[in-house]
């Protein structure tokens, strides 16, 4: 009984310095898949959950999650579409996005509805992960 | 022994019982002498102790002085086959109340037993069902249970230890054991047990249970219980001390581990494989039972992102429109669950069922259709429910309830750190536990754990647990 104790006391008092936040899961809108382009007003971000634009990435993100009706989750996110290549690094730098996303290039932004499943059937063979990989070995070179 | 140690007499006899209804007191003319006959009502055979001993002692015409007449009762004229003299007035009173009749002659007394044949017979047992096994359960009476329990065990070394435990109650319990099998310790440690219990009565299981163990502070069961006498005859061929309480229809095994709570009876009443699979299945039972609720809150409020998406869609939309947070809607039905169970314990079994029909189906389905609740923290929370059923023993399936409400709080503290630092804390709890010096995981710390997962061919299990110590190790040839 005597480890008990303190191993309660370690459980309680980590509950309140985690480094993760508690979620509602009545309130999450999960992405699915991410559409990331430049425009001439900065970066424009399409998703199912809605779609935004700002100076950059991470204003774009800020800006998805402001107008959204509930908690945007990218955790979920299974593919990302990149329009503009150069656009890459900034948004693997973010660290928003699960390595096992798969990475597609297209041309210009297209409507959100239905492309999960077109591109769950059409995977690619490059992740999120492979594209860290490489910017980081480029970033050694 | 002293037969004439302590004086009985007619006014000490009747200054006991002054006062009680059900006692019976006659005086007999036997020549020049009277002597007394004294019984309990309702303890004993009033046609016994007619026929058996009054009968005979007033066709004894043989004249002669109390002594004489004592002596011939005790050797000769009584066809009572039980007949023993009294010590002392408190001698004669304990045999009363044990369903005995005393009778006195002069100062000197002795009891013939007159018990009553009215007792339940043994029936089939209630909780632990069988289809196979034998259907003759404990009853509340400790000789009838002795009797039962030879009749499955013939051998002559059953050795069956009576005491008596209770200031007030003198509750007769005996001690079952195989000598030359059992470690001696093992039975000496349970009798000095119970020369230690110094308390009112050993009434209530619970009194058995925590007197007997020592009250520690756990809510995992150091004693095993069970109704039926073919798992407690198992126990005792296996090196296990026996307990008989009189006034429980149960038998108690000690020591007692994880691997013995996770073994159901019925093991042994179907093939190795059978048993081997309804066994895993119980170790995964347990598993759900004791983490589901606790690893639902985890992901759904901590770490959802470990969720395939098309799950934590069919959650969130679940949830979708319930007003109350993961962890109140869980602890929430948990606490239901439990309400459920104990308003359906406490009433008659008719009712009890349809209370469960009317909670469980009318009550759930209406919740979740008003979006009081999510269909998936219903589904978790019964999924917890009947894997905790699926557990063999009840006061471990009890213990592991109290231990799911603990770790899903700390799940919805610290999310899986939490889940993980609960599931520690257990680990450590059970680690320190020992039941009669035999540590609680003793059957996991060993190379050959897997024969408490999978149940071995019975030709192949050849030699006793080692943690009991048995004198004699191997079962089989």
């Amino acid at each position: 009984m005597k480890w008990q104790y303190p191993l309660a006391a370690v459980a309680l008092t980590a509950a309140f310095g985690l480094p993760f936040r508690e979620y509602d899961a009545a309130k999450l809108l999960p992405v699915r898949t991410v559409q990331a382009a430049k425009t001439a007003r900065g970066v424009k971000l399409v998703t199912e959950v809605g779609e935004a634009e700002g100076a950059t990435w991470t204003e774009a993100v800020a800006a998805l999650r402001d107008g959204a009706s509930g908690d945007v989750f990218f955790d979920t996110a299974e593919q990302l579409v990149v329009c503009t290549p150069s656009l890459l690094p900034e948004i693997l730098r973010s660290g928003e996005l699960r390595p096992s996303a798969q990475l597609y290039e297209a041309d210009a932004l297209t409507d959100p509805e239905g492309l999960n499943e077109y591109l769950s059937a059409h995977e690619s063979d490059r992740t999120v992960a492979d594209a860290r990989y490489d910017l980081l070995r480029e970033g050694i070179r | 022994m002293d037969e004439r140690h302590g004086a009985v007499t007619d006014e000490h006899i009747s200054a006991i019982f002054s006062g009680a209804g059900d006692f019976n007191r006659r005086a007999l003319r036997i020549g020049t002498h009277i002597i007394y006959v004294y019984a309990i009502d309702g303890l004993t055979s009033g046609g016994d102790i007619s026929e058996l001993v009054v009968k005979p002692l007033l066709q004894d015409t043989r004249a002669g002085t109390p002594d004489e007449l004592y002596d011939r009762a005790l050797h000769s004229t009584v066809y009572n086959s039980v007949a023993v003299p009294c010590k002392d007035c408190a001698d004669a009173a304990m045999k009363l109340v044990n369903g005995f009749t005393v009778v006195l002659f002069g100062d000197r007394a002795i009891a013939f037993e007159t018990k009553t044949g009215e007792k339940r017979a043994p029936a089939a047992p209630e909780v632990e069902n069988t289809v196979k096994g034998p259907k003759d359960a404990f009853t509340e009476t400790v000789r009838t249970n002795t009797s039962l329990l030879r009749r499955h065990l013939r051998t002559p070394a059953l050795r069956l230890y009576e005491t008596q435990v209770g200031r007030r109650s003198l509750t007769n319990v005996t001690v079952a054991y195989i000598d030359g099998l059992t470690d001696p310790t093992l039975a000496e440690r349970m009798i000095d047990r119970l020369g230690e219990i110094d308390v009112d009565g050993l009434t209530t299981p619970a009194a058995v249970e925590e007197y007997v163990t020592g009250s520690r502070p756990t809510a995992f069961p150091l004693l095993q219980y069970t109704e039926r006498t073919d798992r407690f005859a198992q126990g005792l061929l296996e090196g296990r001390v026996g307990l008989l309480v009189d006034g429980l229809p149960l038998g108690y095994l000690a020591p007692v581990d994880l691997g013995m709570l996770m073994t159901a009876p019925e093991d042994r009443g179907t093939d190795y494989l059978s048993a081997s699979f309804l066994r895993i299945l119980r170790y995964l039972a347990l598993l759900i039972g004791l983490m589901l609720p606790g690893l639902y809150v985890a992901m759904a409020a901590f770490h959802p992102e470990m969720l395939p998406t098309a799950l934590l869609q069919a959650i969130i939309e679940s949830k979708h429109a319930v007003p109350f947070p993961t962890i109140f809607e869980i602890l929430g039905l948990l606490a239901a669950f439990e309400l459920l169970q104990e308003a359906s314990i406490a009433m008659p079994h008719s009712v009890g069922q349809s209370l469960s029909i009317i909670g469980g189906l009318v009550v759930g389905t209406a919740a979740v259709e008003a979006k009081i609740i999510s269909p998936a923290a219903l589904i978790v929370v019964a999924a917890a429910g009947i894997a905790g059923f699926a557990l063999p023993g009840r006061s471990f399936a009890d213990a592991l309830r109290l231990w799911r409400f603990a770790l899903t709080v700390l799940a919805s503290f610290a999310g899986l750190f939490g889940l993980t630092l609960g599931a520690l804390c257990l680990l450590v709890h059970l680690s320190g536990l020992t039941s009669l010096g035999v540590e609680y995981l003793a059957p996991f710390s060993r190379v050959s754990g897997s024969r408490e997962i999978v149940r071995p061919r019975l030709f192949r299990q050849k030699r006793r647990d080692p943690a009991l110590h048995p004198l004699d190790p191997k079962n089989q040839r």
